[in-house]
């Protein structure tokens, strides 16, 4: 399995926001930070694309960035690697699962399902548990908007 | 003129194509090259590449840039900025109900011809439709 690897350092400033820019797009991204300033991403174009990018702005903004395509070495490490994205969206995906079933309207499920479109963006490695949250999202919408069968 | 960019165009190479095409140079001809390849020798403009003039700028889309660049004051081509943004530069804060599904189309375009120019042609029209009925809903 391929990794996309960015090393960076952010710019030296005395504000934050040029920084703070950079921290919210590889939140948004759901990296991996393996250490300071390093941070790995499943490969695919997209991700690629993403990261080829923040590199550049990075950069623009004053700071550095080498962005590379790996493989692990380690037996144990991919795994580790695997698990620790596949739990970061599980674990979101069951927080929306529990407030689904919570929902007191269809407003609350709106929101969920906003929610729930969010992380897809970042479940890179296409947990299973997606279609559960959208069969229970469906299902409990049916229910809330009193149309008792699904159409 | 000529202008350059990798070639497997997606969202925001095909909508800065556009761009380019209908707002700024009509006679624009596209030459796509391999991704990574060095442009400065090229004879052209290269668009959408990093390090060029006319690329990602603050954490921006190129259309954003080329927009800006030409100085093109159109509400509507601010509107289809914004889509494009949220699609392709991480930026949604505040994301534009068309952002999503456009990215989608746009990305899978260049899979369905495997040919950019031809890519770029299809791109163009649902380009103008989504240029068209902005401009509708504006009115």
């Amino acid at each position: 399995m391929k990794w996309v690897m960015l090393i960076y350092k952010l710019p030296r400033s005395k504000t934050t926001a040029k920084k703070v820019a950079i921290w919210r797009k590889l939140k948004k991204l759901g990296v991996c930070p393996l250490q300071d300033s390093v941070c790995i991403l499943p490969h695919s174009e997209r991700t690629l694309e993403h990261f080829e990018w923040l590199a550049e702005e990075i950069k623009e903004k004053g700071g550095n960035a080498t962005l590379w395509e790996t493989k692990s070495l380690i037996v144990g490490q991919e795994e580790q690697l695997r698990e620790y994205f596949l739990e970061q969206v599980n674990g979101q995906y069951r927080e929306i699962i529990a407030a689904a079933h919570d929902a007191a309207d269809t407003r609350q499920l709106q929101e969920l399902w906003l929610r729930f479109n969010r992380v897809r963006t970042q479940d890179h490695l296409r947990s299973p548990l997606w279609i559960e949250v959208k069969g229970v999202l469906e299902q409990k919408m049916t229910e809330l908007s009193g149309r008792g069968e699904a159409d | 003129m000529k202008w350059i960019t990798w070639e497997r165009v997606g969202v925001d190479r095909i909508s800065s194509a556009w761009l380019i095409k209908r707002f700024v140079d009509q006679d624009a001809g596209f030459q796509f090259v391999k991704k990574g390849t060095d442009v400065k020798n090229l004879e052209g403009i290269p668009f959408d590449i990093p390090g060029a003039v006319l690329s990602h700028k603050r954490g921006h889309c190129t259309f954003c840039t080329i927009l800006r660049e030409y100085s093109l004051k159109d509400v509507v081509l601010d509107l289809i900025c914004r889509i494009i943004d949220a699609a392709d530069a991480l930026n949604d804060l505040l994301p534009p109900p068309e952002a999503a599904g456009l990215d989608a189309i746009l990305r899978g375009l260049g899979k369905v011809f495997e040919d950019d120019h031809k890519t770029l042609e299809m791109g163009f029209i649902i380009m103008d439709a989504l240029y068209k009925q902005l401009r509708e809903d504006c009115a």
